[in-house]
């Protein structure tokens, strides 16, 4: 998802910088793998990686811990386990990029749901955790740079039950509980839409023993589960794209969603 | 009649109930999101139903909707009977509450209790103990040992935490050892500590001061000492979970879908196993599409995923939107044609269903239709 929306701003003659922020590669494996190196910049972010940048960034510190193995051994430990400093790491470098002005886009993949609400909040966190020292006093300016009309989040689901609730319940922290604007839906991999003779057509292919029979019945019942989740998927009240899935090129099925092809409508 | 498709459905259930009258503990292993938790309940209800056996069903998923299938109204930390209504057999199902099984262990194990009191409100223990995923796989395993003490159960069936590699579930018990005879925790817990150790851990502290504060610090600093106070005890209730993982009551079900990325994780899991040694006693293929077969590979050894649809079934299609989804789940059948792992094991495909489960009965389905 994050490596469509670079290559579309990308192709656009914008400057762009894809992170991502999970850490496992995740990324730089889709961008190897849909032809799209070399179009924008990307980063990755692992906890170690980000702590040595941080330190370097804002303590001035020659080294980084992580070359000390039994260092970052203890820091594996305490960061896991301390609210908000993997986060505040990771988030402080998103925003020192985007500070830096060197982006027209900075694009970050987020981690899982939830996740990304202690993402958002890692310097509000931060500032009541600690409310002295260095840490501290960074994190006012990255509030202000998360809060800016420029940042937003944008949610993507598939239409299907669960990922809609999780949808649901992270749209509502995010309003309530984050600075961060909402600013668009990505409703991604949905099923290509079966028509009233065709579901006609499945029921009988079933009904004469068809080989073609079991495959026609889970078509339909994919398309009648995400048919089924439109009218929740509208009371998010975002501005939607919605790309079919198509495994051959994933990427290249949102880009054509993203830059207004007969995919980017509802069906 | 007997076409392609009906072969999606399939692989050794025979095996599988072999398994299942004769098993004591089998802890279901796999990547997050596969089904571990209903495949790991729909086991126990078959050894309970069929095989007579009392058994019962570890979870550590706050799954709603089983509970509802077991018609159960909520898992708890105490094991409830789930009414199976057919055979000899008994099954109970119970959920772990992470934090408060910690808590118990503590408790347990702290030298006395005003140790317990204040490592229980120490900041740092309490969000490890809540948040640190790494504690979640170990005092999952934990309830090994103490439900296959005494004879109330023949079977224990372990649900996994989605871990984010599989196999970290196999080094937890094993990394909680290391974490506890580490030099890092003598170094961090000075008291009775030298000044050797006070200087080696002088850099982590300076930085951890100037990067956290020095509340936090204490809070940390407060954490490892009580910690250390458990070590003993601890360390030999971990080694002994650690035996309990390697003897040969216990058995591994590795769980996977037809997801690639799914399929990796279990590929590591099962690389992992054999590395101790071990081997899968079963794999379980879920939410096989009836798109994919099932069928044993070279001389034997391993499953492949083939694929069962092709463009001459897309072509027995007139309508133009049904033969397009058609054509969509041709096209996912042809990414997910790749080998399900070269597990020297009995495979067994649980079709995807397209119903809801509501019911005992739909969880014994999944089984059954094999």
């Amino acid at each position: 998802m994050v490596a469509a929306l670079a290559a579309e701003a990308a192709a656009e003659g914008r400057t762009v910088l894809a992170v991502d922020a999970v850490g496992n590669g995740g990324l730089d494996r889709v961008v190897a793998g849909s032809g799209l190196a070399g179009r924008f910049e990307t980063l990755r972010l692992t906890t170690r990686e980000s702590l040595d940048q941080y330190l370097k960034i804002y303590l001035k510190l020659p080294i980084g811990p992580s070359r000390l193995a039994p260092l970052a051994r203890i820091f594996d430990y305490v960061s896991a386990a301390a609210p908000g400093v993997r986060e505040i790491l990771t988030i402080g470098k998103v925003g020192h990029e985007v500070r830096t002005g060197a982006w027209d886009d900075v694009i970050v993949d987020g981690p899982a749901t939830g996740h990304v609400v202690e993402l958002l909040n890692a310097p509000r966190s931060m500032a009541e955790l600690v409310p002295t020292g260095p840490l501290a006093s960074q994190t006012g300016w990255l509030s202000e740079v998360l809060s800016a009309p420029s940042s937003g989040v944008v949610l993507v689901t598939t239409a299907e039950e669960l990922p809609v609730t999780e949808t649901t319940e992270l749209l509502e922290r995010l309003t309530t509980e984050t600075a961060t604007a909402v600013t668009g839906l990505i409703v991604n991999k949905l099923p290509v839409p079966v028509g009233p003779d065709g579901r006609a057509e499945a029921d009988r292919l079933a009904s004469t023993g068809s080989v073609a029979g079991p495959v026609a019945a889970l078509a339909c019942h994919r398309d009648r589960t995400a048919e089924a989740q439109w009218p929740r998927i509208d009371a998010f009240g975002l501005p939607a794209v919605v790309a079919l899935e198509e495994l051959n090129d994933p990427v290249g099925a949102i880009r054509r969603a993203l830059s207004g092809g007969s995919a980017g409508r509802r069906p | 009649m007997t076409t392609g498709l009906d072969a999606a459905v399939g692989g050794d259930i025979a095996a599988v109930d072999r398994a299942l009258a004769e098993d004591r503990i089998i802890v279901m292993a796999g990547p997050g999101g596969v089904g571990k938790t209903t495949i790991g309940a729909a086991l126990g209800l078959r050894a309970a139903q069929l095989h007579d056996r009392r058994v019962v069903v570890v979870t550590v998923d706050p799954a709603r909707r089983l509970a509802e299938a077991l018609g159960v109204a909520r898992l708890t930390e105490e094991a409830v009977l789930v009414p199976v209504g057919r055979g000899e057999g008994r099954l109970w199902a119970l959920m772990v509450d992470m934090a408060k099984s910690w808590d118990d262990l503590v408790i347990q194990h702290a030298p006395d209790p005003e140790t317990a009191r204040r490592l229980l409100a120490n900041g740092l223990y309490r969000t490890l103990t809540r948040r640190f995923i790494q504690s979640h796989d170990y005092i999952a395993l934990d309830h090994l040992l103490s439900l296959t003490e005494g004879d109330r159960y023949d079977l224990v069936i372990v649900d996994t935490p989605p871990s984010s590699h599989a196999i970290d579930l196999l080094d937890a018990p094993g990394r909680m050892i290391e974490f506890f005879e580490s030099r890092l925790l003598r170094w961090l817990t000075f008291g009775a500590g030298s000044s050797l150790s006070t200087m080696a851990a002088k850099p982590f502290l300076l930085l951890a001061e100037r990067l956290l504060g020095s509340d936090f610090l204490s809070d940390i600093m407060e954490f490892f000492t009580l910690f250390a106070e458990l070590r003993p005890t601890f360390v030999k209730r971990a080694e002994a979970v650690e035996r309990r993982l390697a003897d040969d009551e216990t058995v591994y079900v590795v769980v996977s879908t037809t997801d690639p990325v799914a399929v990796g994780g279990c590929q590591g899991l099962i690389d992992g196993l054999q590395q101790r040694r071990r081997s899968p006693e079963l794999l379980v293929v879920n939410r096989l599409p009836p798109t994919l077969g099932l069928v044993e590979g070279v001389a034997g050894r391993g499953h492949v995923l083939r694929r069962l649809i092709d463009d001459e079934m897309v072509a027995l299609i007139d309508d133009r939107s049904l033969a397009a989804a058609v054509r969509q789940l041709a096209d996912q059948a042809s990414q997910a044609v790749l080998p399900v792992v070269g597990a020297d094991c009995p495979v067994l495909g649980v079709p995807l269903s397209t119903e809801d489960l509501t019911d005992l009965d739909g969880l014994a389905s999944l089984l059954s239709a094999g």
